[in-house]
């Protein structure tokens, strides 16, 4: 289903800053693409195990088909899903401990250090000039 | 007898540390481990050690099965952090260094609460050393309010053994308990070291501020003393069970959108500090094993995943996921053994958490802590998600940074210490029976049967399925330059916001009170010039005669009183 969308960014290889690097494994973006196939293939490999091989259970969760691999996806969909909305509400401003003064709450005290002042602000957004490994954060 | 201490090749290789220089240094900080370890080999077990003080006895140095793992894991967590930090020429990080693995050792084998009161504290004196090393703003801030909360930590551990000893028990640090006088102090107290949830703030936010080759340091000693004082002093306490299993699961969320990559590792040794905390509070042999191995493992996978982490902080300057990447292309051998160190803290078969952490996992499903047991399956998908996968994929993957170019493999001592650590991870998950054989417990505990091994590998492989689609469909939320609030915005923001908003409420009446506190002042000082001042009447000088006149007028008082 999103497979269009990955797949533009596989054959979009994006270089910058690195003309002086010869062209590595991954660079390739058909090598990413076979990455991710073998990556499917041993899922798809492990899960036809589960009806083949005799799983000695402990609790009787552990005997219901595609128990651990239906766990373990739906685990990492949900904590990265919910990892952003904690983004939303606790992401602040790199030098958030450095300059109150800056959010508009008034009567700051805080007692912090200023290292790295003002380096890299404008940096402040998503990396996503896109590579053969990311999609594009729209 | 004090001076068969295994704390002592440590203590005086850091005096020595402190007064030689150049290879001489490096030869006593290579020494010093290797010596200690030694002198530990020929220490009989048991109580080595007894003096008095006000009536207790006290027992610096008892050796046992459990101290004795500790003592071994922290002597080979010293030696590869000295390898690690060998081209260094800093003198304050490396007797800080060998002080801090001393300390650690003193602190495992402290037979009685005021002996590991002290250990306790040079412990948190000698780590902050570490922190302030690497001499910037951020680092003596950070350094700074992790000492304020590791000396805080030791000063509730004292009043909790003051008031253990005075309810009439013997300073012996055992089993204490809950219900013993004092008893939730030194909890609190092991929980502040322990990294439990909301007292967590000092570790992820000190750690990844210190030096490359003092965060490797940091990550073994001060936490794992906490684990081996929790197993000590409070093991079966059922809280740790459910305490345990939030440390695992809350830190990986933070750590998914954390962009620091040595943050991540931080969050990601909570969520490992989890698992061990669950083994503490589950309390059967089989739990404590669990224990006591995932703490030897994870202290040399961490180490050596830090390790890689410093490395690329060391070669390229930069910590943060959004500036980094594609660095495999200039250093493999770095992100090899980055790889082996992601395999082990993931728990892949054949490498050393596999072994560790199935204990603990089915120590928790045998004793029917069903919750727990899937609270810790969903840890260790998420473990591998943000240290298996994120940390190497941000630094060494992903788009090609601006380092790339420059960047190159780092010195050869760093090396040959991630791959000593390397080595040893792969040694435990390959040779599992000979790594349960240093174990305080005899157990029987097999780890690689086919059910196990496959339900693992179909949790990571799904893992990393969910994270590639995931990454693929622009769902993944993208690293970003930014701090994400934790429990240190509690004592960082709040704190010193309630405290000025405070002031700013009381201001009118400060000031009031500062008027007519100066008022008072001058009228009362006024007073007393008048009184005692040149021309007053107490500062006069008076005639003998009137003297001799008070008298005979007391005298005569006094004897109408006595004929009445």
């Amino acid at each position: 289903m999103n497979k269009p969308r990955g797949q533009n960014q596989l054959d979009n290889p994006h270089q910058r800053g690195n003309q002086g690097v010869k062209k590595a494994l991954f660079d390739n973006p058909s090598n990413v693409r076979w990455l991710v196939r073998g990556l499917t293939a041993l899922c798809v490999l492990l899960f036809g195990l589960d009806a083949v091989l005799d799983r000695h259970a402990v609790h009787p969760w552990e005997g219901v088909f595609g128990f651990y691999p239906l766990y373990g996806f739906c685990a990492c969909v949900l904590l990265v899903l919910l990892a952003r909305e904690l983004r939303k509400l606790v992401q602040r401003d790199a030098d958030y401990y450095q300059d109150p003064h800056r959010h508009g709450e008034g009567k700051a005290t805080c007692v912090d250090q200023g290292a790295d002042k003002g380096a890299d602000r404008d940096s402040n957004r998503a990396e996503d000039q896109g590579s053969n490994w990311e999609a594009r954060d729209d | 007898m004090i001076e068969l201490s295994p704390v002592w090749p440590l203590f005086i290789g850091a005096l020595l540390a402190g007064l030689t220089r150049g290879r001489v240094r490096a030869l006593v900080m290579l020494a010093a481990p290797i010596l200690g370890a030694l002198w530990l080999y020929q220490l009989e077990p048991g109580i080595s050690a007894e003096t008095e003080l006000l009536g207790y006895q006290l027992l610096p140095v008892r050796i046992d099965p459990l101290s004795l793992v500790f003592g071994y894991l922290f002597h080979l967590a010293a030696l590869i952090g000295v390898i690690y930090a060998l081209h260094l020429r800093d003198k304050m990080q490396d007797v800080a260094a060998l002080a801090y693995a001393g300390s650690a050792v003193g602190a495992v084998f402290a037979g009685d609460l005021l002996t590991l009161f002290i250990y306790w504290e040079l412990l948190a004196l000698t780590s902050a050393l570490l922190v302030f090393a690497r001499r910037s703003e951020r680092s003596l801030g950070a350094g700074l309010r992790y000492l304020l909360l590791q000396v805080g930590s030791g000063i509730l551990l004292l009043i909790g053994a003051i008031l253990y000893g005075a309810d009439g028990n013997d300073l012996a640090f055992n089993h204490i308990g809950l219900d013993a006088s004092g008893g939730w102090l030194i909890f609190f107290a092991f929980g502040i070291k322990s990294a439990f949830p909301l007292l967590h703030g000092w570790l992820t936010d000190a750690y990844p501020e210190a030096t490359p080759t003092g965060t490797v340091f940091l990550s073994a000693f001060t936490t794992k003393v906490a684990i081996y004082a929790l197993a000590r002093g409070f093991a079966g306490t059922e809280l740790l069970v459910y305490i345990g299993a939030v440390m695992a699961c809350f830190p990986i969320f933070y750590a998914v959108i954390e962009n620091d990559l040595r943050r991540v590792l931080a969050y990601s040794l909570i969520n490992q500090l989890g698992f061990m905390v669950v083994g503490i509070g589950i309390g059967t042999e089989l739990a404590l094993n669990g224990t006591v191995a995932h703490a030897c493992a994870h202290v040399l996978y961490k180490g050596l995943l830090l390790m890689s982490m410093g490395a690329v902080l060391q070669v390229t300057g930069e910590m943060r996921g959004s500036e980094l990447g594609g660095l495999y292309k200039k250093m493999p051998k770095t992100l090899l053994l980055c790889l082996v160190g992601a395999a082990s803290i993931s728990a892949f078969p054949l490498f050393s958490g596999f072994v560790s952490k199935s204990m603990v996992i089915s120590a928790a499903l045998q004793q029917g802590h069903d919750a727990v047991w899937l609270a810790l399956l969903f840890a260790s998908a998420g473990v591998f998600h943000h240290a298996g996968i994120k940390i190497p994929f941000f630094a060494f993957f992903g788009r090609d940074s601006k380092y790339v170019a420059s960047a190159h493999e780092p010195p050869s001592n760093m090396l040959l210490a991630m791959t000593i650590a390397a080595v040893l991870c792969v040694g435990i998950g390959c040779f599992p029976r000979d790594f349960y054989a240093l174990l305080p417990y005899a157990v029987d505990y097999s780890p690689y049967t086919v059910s196990h091994v496959l339900a693992q590998l179909q949790l990571l492989a799904f893992s990393a399925l969910a994270f590639t689609w995931l990454k693929l469909s622009g769902i993944y939320p993208p690293e970003l330059h930014s701090v994400n609030l934790d429990a240190d915005w509690l004592y960082r923001r709040i704190l010193p916001r309630s405290v000025a908003n405070v002031r700013a409420l009381a201001a009118p009446w400060e000031q009031r009170l500062g008027r007519v506190t100066a008022a008072w002042t001058v009228r009362g000082l006024k007073l007393l010039t008048r009184h005692h001042g040149r021309q007053g009447v107490m500062a006069r000088s008076w005639p003998t005669g009137s003297m001799v006149l008070c008298v005979v007028l007391l005298l005569g008082l006094s004897l109408l009183l006595y004929y009445f």
